[in-house]
C-alpha cells in the first residue's frame, strides 16, 4: 500500500554561501528578503497541495511538448478518500487515462495498458524506501527539505479566466529542470505548469483553458468514453524469479536529492524487468533493468519534450542485461545515471 | 604579471581581445600563477556585482583548479598504442582511423574539461555535492558519489574513453538513423543506432505512472502518457 503522495512541502535551504565570501550587511539583508520570499512561496505550494487533496474539478487543458500539442479533458475528484482522475485525449486518436487511487489504466482504441504496479514480492518490498521529498513525508504543516530548488514569487496573471499567482521554481544545479507554476489564487489549484531547461526554454507547457471547480462529480464520470476499449484488468503475468533481483545491481551515481521512491517488477515487452523510481519531489526518473536472451534491443536514446529515454547494454560478462533510464531530467543526468549502473 | 598582461586579460574578459592577445593570455596563464588568480578573482567580482550569488556553486568553487582533473583524465586514458599491437588486423585500422580520431578526442576531452570546469565554477555543482557524507545518508541502497565529479563526468560524457570494457553509446535525440559505416565494425568504438520506437514507448509509458505517483506534477504525467500510443505507426 502506498502512502499518500499528494502531500508535499518545501523547506528553504539556509543561506549558506553568502557568508563564505564577504559577509556584508547588504548581502545578509538581501538573503533575508529572499528567505521571506521563499516562505511565502512555500505557503502557496502548501495551499496547492491541500487543493489537490480536497478540490473536485472538471476542465479542459492543452499540453504542448515542444513539437506536438494535444487537448485534454480532465476530471478529478476524491472518491472514497482516494484521488481519481480521468484524462481524455480530445485530439488525435482516442485515448484515455483512468486513475483510481493506486491503479492507473491507459485505454487505447485497441488495448488497455496497465500502468499500476505489479504486486511486490516479499523480497522486493524490503528494499523500498519512501524518502521522496515534497510528496511523501509532508504531513499537515510539517515541511520536508528540498535543497535542490529555490522558490521565487512571480507575477500575477490569468489562466482559464481565473486569477493566478506564479511561483518560479529554480533548480540550484543543472541536474534537473526548472518550473513555472501558476496557482489559482482562490482555491490553490495548479492551473498551469511550464517546464524549463537550463537556458529558460520551455520544454513542456500544460495549461487549463477552462475549468469548473467544486462541482459535483459522480463515479459515472469516470467510466470510459467511446472509442477506447476497457478490458477487465487481470493481474499481469508475474514471476519474481524471472525478474532481475534489485539487490544485484545499482546505480553508483545519482543526482543530489533524488531518492528511491519505488522498487518493483514490471512486465514490459514480454520480459519482467526491475524498475526503480527515483524522485526529488518535482522530477522523477525510472531505471529499468532487464535480462534479455538473446538481446534484441538496440542501445540508443530518444527525447520527447522533457522526457528522455536512453538504453545501454551492460559490458561483459553481463551483456545480456539492458539498462533503460526514462525521466523528465536533462540528458546529461540520465546519461550519468545509466553509465554508472553496475551489476554483480 | 605585467600591466600589459593585465590589460590583455581585461580585454579578453570584455570580449574585446584580438586573436593575438587571446593567445598571449593563454600562453601567460600557463606559467603565471598571479594571472590565473586574477582571472578567477575578476570573474568572482563580476559575478558578485551582477548579483549572481544564487549560483552558490560559483562562490564555493571559486578556487577550483581544474588542471589536476585534466591531468588525471589524461593519465587515465587507455594506451592506444598497446592495444594496437594486440591485434594485427586492428592495428592497421587503428593507425589509419583511430589514431587521428584519438588525438582529436584527446583535444576534445581537454576542451570539454575546460568548458566543464568553467561550468562547474558557474554553478553546475551544488554546495551539497561537496559533502558526500550528507548525500549518502539520504539513500541507503545506493552510494552517492560527489555530484558531477569532473572525472566521472568526462569518462561518461566521452564514451570512447571508457575503453574496451564499456560499449556505451551516444545516439541522437530524434531517433533518426545515423550510420558511420567504418565505425560500426569495432565493438569498442561508439556505435550510433536508432532505437526501436515502440520499445522506448513502452518504457516511457511505464515511467509515466511512476511520475504521477511520485511527483507533485498532478495530471501532467497522464498528458505525456496519452501522447504515446504503443503500436501505433503515428508514434515517433
Amino acid at each position: 500500500m502506498k502512502k499518500t503522495k499528494l502531500l508535499f512541502g518545501f523547506l528553504i535551504s539556509a543561506c549558506i554561501s553568502v557568508s563564505l565570501v564577504q559577509p556584508s550587511l547588504a548581502a545578509s539583508e538581501k538573503s533575508n528578503t529572499q528567505l521571506a520570499e521563499q516562505e511565502l512561496a512555500v505557503r502557496w505550494l502548501q495551499k496547492m497541495a491541500r487543493a489537490a487533496k480536497t478540490e473536485n474539478y472538471q476542465g479542459r487543458s492543452i499540453f504542448h511538448n515542444g513539437t506536438q500539442m494535444v487537448s485534454l479533458k480532465i476530471i478529478h475528484a476524491m472518491v472514497d478518500g482516494e484521488p481519481w482522475d480521468r484524462v481524455v485525449h480530445l485530439s488525435g486518436e482516442p485515448a484515455e487515462i483512468l486513475r483510481k487511487g493506486n491503479k492507473i489504466s491507459c485505454l487505447h482504441p485497441a488495448s488497455t495498458v496497465e500502468l499500476s504496479m505489479v504486486e511486490l514480492s516479499a523480497s522486493m518490498k524490503t528494499v523500498v524506501t519512501s524518502e521522496v521529498p515534497l510528496t511523501t513525508a509532508f504531513n499537515g504543516d510539517a515541511l520536508v527539505m528540498s535543497k535542490q530548488y529555490q522558490l521565487r514569487i512571480g507575477r500575477e496573471g490569468r489562466v482559464a479566466g481565473r486569477l493566478v499567482q506564479v511561483i518560479n521554481v529554480i533548480p540550484i544545479d543543472r541536474a534537473r529542470y526548472g518550473y513555472l507554476l501558476a496557482i489559482d489564487k482562490e482555491t490553490g489549484l495548479l492551473l498551469k505548469t511550464v517546464m524549463l531547461n537550463g537556458k529558460g526554454k520551455a520544454l513542456e507547457i500544460f495549461e487549463f483553458v477552462d475549468i469548473a471547480i467544486g462541482g459535483v462529480v459522480s463515479k459515472d464520470d469516470f467510466s470510459p468514453g467511446e472509442g477506447v476499449i476497457w478490458l477487465a484488468s487481470g493481474k499481469p503475468k508475474h514471476n519474481p524469479v524471472e525478474a532481475v533481483s534489485s539487490d544485484s545491481w545499482r546505480a553508483e551515481w545519482l543526482p543530489e536529492g533524488f531518492n528511491l521512491a519505488e522498487n518493483e517488477v514490471r512486465h514490459i515487452d514480454g520480459v519482467n524487468v526491475n524498475a526503480q523510481v527515483y524522485s526529488d519531489g518535482l522530477a522523477a526518473f525510472t531505471i529499468f533493468m532487464g535480462k534479455y536472451d538473446p538481446i534484441n534491443d538496440v542501445e540508443g536514446s530518444k527525447q520527447r519534450g522533457a522526457t528522455i529515454a536512453l538504453s545501454r547494454r551492460l559490458p561483459r560478462p553481463n551483456s545480456n542485461y539492458f539498462v533503460t533510464v526514462v525521466g523528465e531530467v536533462p540528458k546529461e543526468t540520465a546519461l550519468l545515471v545509466a553509465a554508472s549502473v553496475t551489476k554483480d | 604579471m605585467t600591466d600589459k598582461a593585465r590589460e590583455e586579460m581585461s580585454a579578453l574578459m570584455d570580449g574585446e581581445a584580438s586573436e593575438l592577445e587571446l593567445h598571449r593570455v593563454l600562453k601567460c596563464s600557463e606559467t603565471d600563477e598571479e594571472l590565473r588568480s586574477s582571472w578567477r578573482r575578476y570573474h568572482l567580482t563580476r559575478s558578485v556585482i551582477r548579483g549572481e550569488a544564487r549560483d552558490k556553486g560559483l562562490l564555493m568553487h571559486s578556487s577550483l583548479d581544474i588542471t589536476a582533473a585534466v591531468s588525471q583524465a589524461i593519465a587515465d586514458e587507455p594506451a592506444y598504442a598497446e592495444e594496437s599491437s594486440e591485434n594485427g588486423k586492428r592495428g592497421v585500422w587503428f593507425d589509419r582511423v583511430l589514431r587521428p580520431l584519438g588525438s582529436v578526442a584527446v583535444a576534445a576531452s581537454v576542451s570539454a574539461m575546460v568548458i566543464f570546469g568553467w561550468q562547474t565554477a558557474g554553478g553546475f555543482d551544488t554546495p551539497q555535492s561537496l559533502t558526500p557524507s550528507v548525500a549518502s545518508a539520504t539513500s541507503t541502497n545506493t552510494r552517492v558519489l560527489p555530484a558531477y565529479a569532473a572525472s566521472t563526468f568526462v569518462s561518461s560524457r566521452i564514451p570512447a574513453f571508457n575503453g574496451p570494457s564499456n560499449g556505451y553509446i551516444l545516439a541522437d535525440d530524434s531517433g533518426r538513423q545515423i550510420t558511420r559505416p567504418g565505425m560500426l565494425t569495432s565493438g569498442d568504438v561508439i556505435r550510433l543506432r536508432a532505437p526501436r520506437n515502440d520499445q522506448f514507448n513502452r518504457y516511457i509509458l511505464s515511467h509515466s505512472g511512476n511520475a504521477a505517483f511520485n511527483t507533485l506534477s498532478g495530471v501532467i504525467p497522464y498528458a505525456r502518457v496519452v501522447t504515446l500510443k504503443p503500436g501505433s505507426p503515428a508514434v515517433r
